[in-house]
């Protein structure tokens, strides 16, 4: 190695000496123990990552190190389990999205936005000199777009919020769609929205793709269960999804890795980025999978590609295959609807005790926002408050306004846990 | 159909073929198809751009790599061949012929006969392959 | 006589996933009355938005899913059941300890966005591991929003960036070598920058006289594999470093391969600024079928201000969720970082701890040099860098087994019959139809003389005809990948 000195190892001194197994097992359950208990605490707290069920058949499958020891299915001979759980990811989220093609995953929900974003400059082949968001797109998304096109001379825009139903005011879309001029345009929403709201889509897209040159619509979502509901981005026109999958089947483990959903329309898949498994034959004309589309990746095109993305959340993908084929078709509606139910049930309750108001008129999904009337207490001290009490109450979208998350692991009791605490700490 | 004039190579490996009816043809030597492998798709250039000599006009894709078409010489893109939307492998059967990937204008054909022909082209395949 | 572990084994065929009228969940009980139960979605949102028709999605119970996805396990090579030389990509053995540890109930169902003052002993475990990195490498911080190796090069990237528009200069060259990994140069696009490839010397390794020719204002960096993807010490780093920083370049080290050096040189005396790890590589998190990481960048101390946000922050004896870098990036993840795969990275250094970790890369070096000299024997005349040693991973090109008629690919298939994951393969570009191997450092010499055994198999008994069918002994025969992209079927 050159010229290069060798490490002292008496000079290290912040890694301590091996441990044991059975050592370093007690290092992590003291940890483990010393955080909130999740059979005790109650989490009401979503804001782009949702304290969903997950039947054990989940991590019994994906403990198999078969699916967790490969790498990326580079000779598909060898890797057909993998393939074939992709393969059926891409299809289940194609119809739970009601998008044409979806990809094998991405990071995460953010970056699947920043990705949709570029794609949507790259369609417009250096036309495209704006991009909308509206203020309904969850902020940390929105925050990773900008540092991935903060660089160009793209401009972003905000599309402020209807003060009443808390949806994308269309007015205000309008005016600032027309500024684009003879350029292209792209125009981000996200459904349900940042602050639970259920977007008109049904309004937005013909007004949307009624300007010429035609913008484009991306529709990100953080809680795609939604569209067990509601109708999914396909169903409106959407040319790209990108949202946030962690919902079907996976741990929050405190922030990640996540799940990254990517979705377009067929005729822009070659500008689409990460991996997607196709459907084909093997020497012996049987059904075989393998990546396809490959030259629009890195390895290949290097600095033409359409991403630099290689690694991904394949993994994660696998995960929410196996759980979407346990919820199946009754099950995933039925659950998603329970979502809806339970958080309508705590809002309702929480209006009764006349220490809240509703932030917005709009329907929701499982999540809504409203505004605490005690003034003396802000969110961040009933948030701290609650905590203390073993519930996560929301998540603070301003000094006075919380955003809160029911889903099917809240149940009854729960919601009346979290009432009686809520009316202790506000009174 | 037949692509009966005389054809040209470019040292980017395109091959341009002026033919009875005036019209002028381009396409990829049958060196570069077998060097590429298996088409699998073929991104064209666009109907009545023109483009300069040396100009990138698409691109062709086999399973693993990416190989560009540059404009032979300057041009203006007349039709494209759309049969090879569904068979892209017309490239490699017949790459002088059914496999030809646009139509061209050619303003100036003097700028024709700067390229090599078909012996030229042979011994220069022979020269980089050494 | 060793026996190769490839034998025919017993496969399941299995459909995709169709039936009608069952379903495979156990839903929790809400406690809803049953006129709440009843009621549709209609009661609760405007018509209009309802979903009229419920997605597809299959119709089965539990027991039909786990044989299912066991089944479709069984068609996958994993570390877990043979030897995966895949180069560059250090499929090294992952410690089943770290998964225990990484499913501890509270940690895996922590919301991210719990009040710092309950997840205390998750922000020490960042904290702490940020610290070790630092000692290791002699940076100054890491970062660990990065989601993988891409994402960290992105970062680094961005940083440079930020660097030059701070000191009001707008350079616009990235610098980064032929043997480069594809991702180098579409990290530089991205973060809008002109990538400019540098030629590798003969020796596999760059001249510092040609790192001069590309020398100029404009050159914002250089970006360098170290070790490079021909598995060889980039031996004049200092030098090019040194060449950089007088021209007021940034020097980006690629630390994918530092597998190749970890606990024996330091990071920051090769003169490097900055580094992105990829910890699902050296520190042994399972790679997942293709994911998920975690990336992590480091930097020297004058480049801390421009790391991305948030990051864990430590005072008062508190650990702290902070964003107030001075010139941060930005947010470059919707969180933290990835918790789970930091746990693992963790685990796995307080595993090995001060008095192990250095012989972790000294095996890795062992063991690629073991199968460089042996094969070498075996393809005569197919080592571009014969003469030197390797340091983690060693490169062949295809001269002797066209000798034998049979191509990179055939090779990599054939290989899959006698019982291994093929090496990476046509590898760098710049090395004719490469083999790219990488053995690691937690495989026996038994499984290296096994792999070395079937090389040699191959190259002298192998007729072209059964090379053409290969692999045989798979679920699924030879995949038609020219098919496949023709007419794609998506879902």
């Amino acid at each position: 190695m050159g010229d290069i000195p060798l490490i002292d190892e008496s000079l290290l001194e912040t890694l301590s000496s091996c441990m044991d197994e059975k050592t370093l097992y007690r290092f992590f359950s003291d940890i483990d123990s010393n955080l909130p208990d999740k059979n005790k605490f109650s989490i009401f707290a979503g804001g782009g990552i949702y304290n969903h069920f997950i039947p054990s058949a989940v991590d019994s499958l994906i403990s198999r190190s078969e699916f967790y020891t490969p790498y990326t299915p580079y000779q598909p001979e060898v890797s057909q389990g993998t393939l074939f759980a992709l393969f059926e990811f891409q299809s289940m989220i194609a119809e739970i999205s009601g998008m044409d093609v979806v990809n094998a995953s991405m990071y995460d929900g953010a970056e699947s936005l920043a990705e949709a974003v570029l794609m949507s400059i790259r369609l417009c082949k250096g036309n495209n000199n704006l991009i909308l968001i509206s203020e309904g797109v969850n902020p940390r998304f929105v925050s990773v777009v900008k540092t991935f096109i903060g660089d160009t001379d793209i401009k972003i825009e905000n599309v402020v919020l209807d003060d009443k139903t808390g949806r994308t005011n269309i007015e205000d879309l309008k005016f600032k769609l027309k500024s684009k001029g003879k350029n292209g345009a792209t125009v981000v929403v996200q459904q349900p929205n940042y602050f639970g709201v259920i977007e008109d889509l049904e309004e937005l897209e013909p007004v949307i793709h009624g300007f010429n040159p035609r913008p484009f619509l991306i529709v990100s979502s953080t809680e795609p269960y939604s569209f067990g509901v509601i109708s999914p981005p396909g169903f409106y026109n959407a040319d790209i999804f990108a949202g946030e999958g962690n919902s079907f089947g996976n741990y929050m483990n405190f922030g990640g890795p996540l799940l990254g959903l990517f979705g377009a329309k067929k005729e822009y898949v070659r500008q689409m980025p990460g991996r997607i498994v196709g459907k084909t034959k093997d020497s012996r004309n049987k059904d075989a999978y393998s990546f396809i589309l490959s030259t629009r990746e890195q390895h290949i095109r290097r600095g033409a590609a359409t991403s630099n993305i290689c690694t991904n959340s394949s993994l994660n993908a696998v995960r929410a295959a196996i759980y979407l084929s346990l919820c199946s078709k009754e099950g995933f509606s039925e659950i998603s609807l329970l979502n809806l139910k339970l958080s309508h049930i705590l809002k309702e309750k929480l209006l009764k005790t006349k220490l809240f108001k509703l932030l917005y008129s709009g329907d929701f999904f499982n999540e809504f926002s409203l505004r605490i009337l005690n003034s003396s207490v802000n969110v961040a001290k009933f948030i701290k408050e609650m905590a203390k009490r073993e519930i996560l109450a929301g998540i603070e979208i301003s000094e006075s306004d919380i955003l809160i998350s029911v889903t099917e692991n809240n149940s009854l009791s729960d919601i009346d846990g979290y009432i009686k605490n809520a009316k202790a700490v506000l009174t | 159909m037949a692509i009966n004039g005389e054809f040209y190579f470019a040292k980017s490996h395109e091959w341009i073929s002026k033919n009875a009816d005036d019209k002028f043809y381009i396409g990829i030597s049958d060196f570069a198809q077998s060097e590429l492998g298996d088409v699998v798709y073929v991104s064209f250039p666009e109907v009545g751009k023109v483009y300069e000599k040396g100009d990138k006009i698409g691109e062709i894709e086999s399973v693993k790599s990416v190989s560009e078409i540059y404009a032979p010489v300057s041009l203006k893109i007349i039709s494209v061949n759309s049969k090879l939307n569904d068979n892209p492998e017309l490239i490699n059967r017949q790459p002088y012929d059914a496999g030809f990937v646009a139509e061209a204008e050619v303003s100036d054909s003097s700028d024709v006969d700067g390229l090599m022909d078909k012996n030229a082209y042979e011994s220069f395949i022979t020269s980089i392959h050494e | 006589m060793l026996k190769f572990p490839g034998i025919k084994g017993l496969f399941f065929d299995e459909e995709l996933l169709i039936s009608k009228g069952v379903m495979g969940i156990s839903i929790p009980c809400s406690g809803l009355n049953s006129s709440d139960l009843k009621k549709s979605g209609r009661a609760y949102i405007d018509k209009k938005f309802v979903r009229k028709k419920a997605p597809r999605l299959p119709e089965v119970s539990e027991p039909t899913v786990i044989r299912h996805f066991t089944r479709l396990s069984s068609w996958n090579m994993s570390v877990d059941s043979v030897f995966y030389p895949l180069g560059s990509c250090t499929m090294k053995y992952n410690p089943k300890i770290n998964e225990c540890i990484a499913s501890l109930g509270n940690m895996k169902n922590l919301h991210p966005l719990t009040p710092d003052f309950l997840v205390q002993p998750a922000l020490k475990i960042i904290h702490d591991f940020n610290l070790i990195l630092c000692e290791l490498t002699g940076l100054a911080e890491f970062g660990f929003a990065p989601q993988a190796g891409a994402a960290g090069e992105f970062s680094g990237l961005k940083i440079i960036r930020k660097y030059f528009d701070s000191n009001g200069e707008s350079r616009k060259i990235i610098l980064i070598p032929d043997s480069s990994h594809g991702t180098n140069p579409a990290s530089s696009v991205l973060a809008g920058f002109t990538p400019v490839e540098i030629k590798t010397g003969k020796d596999g390794t760059l001249n510092v006289e040609d790192v001069k020719k590309y020398i100029s204002k404009d050159v914002a960096g250089i970006m360098i594999t170290n070790p490079n993807t021909f598995g060889i010490f980039e031996k004049d780093i200092k030098k090019i470093s040194g060449i950089m920083h007088e021209n007021g370049s940034l020097v980006y080290m690629d630390g994918a391969n530092f597998n190749a050096f970890i606990g024996n040189v330091r990071i920051s005396d090769m003169g490097i600024d900055m580094v992105q790890f990829n910890l699902h590589k050296t520190f042994s998190a399972p790679h997942g079928g293709g994911g998920p990481g975690s990336g992590a960048i480091g930097v020297a101390d004058f480049l801390k201000k421009y790391l991305p946000v948030p990051y864990v922050s430590f005072s008062n004896a508190r650990y702290k969720i902070s964003e107030d870098k001075e010139r941060t990036i930005g947010r470059i993840a919707p969180f933290l970082c990835n918790f789970a795969i930091i746990v693992r990275a963790y685990a796995y250094l307080l595993s090995l701890g001060r008095d192990n970790i250095s012989s972790v890369s000294e095996i890795a070096i062992l063991n690629a040099n073991y199968i460089k000299k042996k094969l070498g024997k075996i393809l005569k005349d197919s080592d571009p860098f014969e003469k030197g040693l390797c340091m983690h991973e060693c490169v062949f090109n295809d001269a002797a087994l066209e000798k034998s008629d049979i191509s990179t690919v055939e090779f990599a298939k054939l290989l899959i019959d006698y019982g291994f994951h093929p090496p990476t393969i046509y590898f760098p570009k710049n090395i004719h139809g490469a083999i790219m191997i990488e053995p690691t450092e937690t495989e026996s010499v038994k499984t290296l003389d096994g792999f070395i055994k079937a090389v040699g198999a191959i190259k002298f008994k192998i007729k072209k005809l059964k090379a053409i069918k290969s692999p045989q002994k798979t679920k699924v025969g030879r995949v038609n990948e020219v098919l496949a992209n023709k007419h794609p079927i998506f879902k």
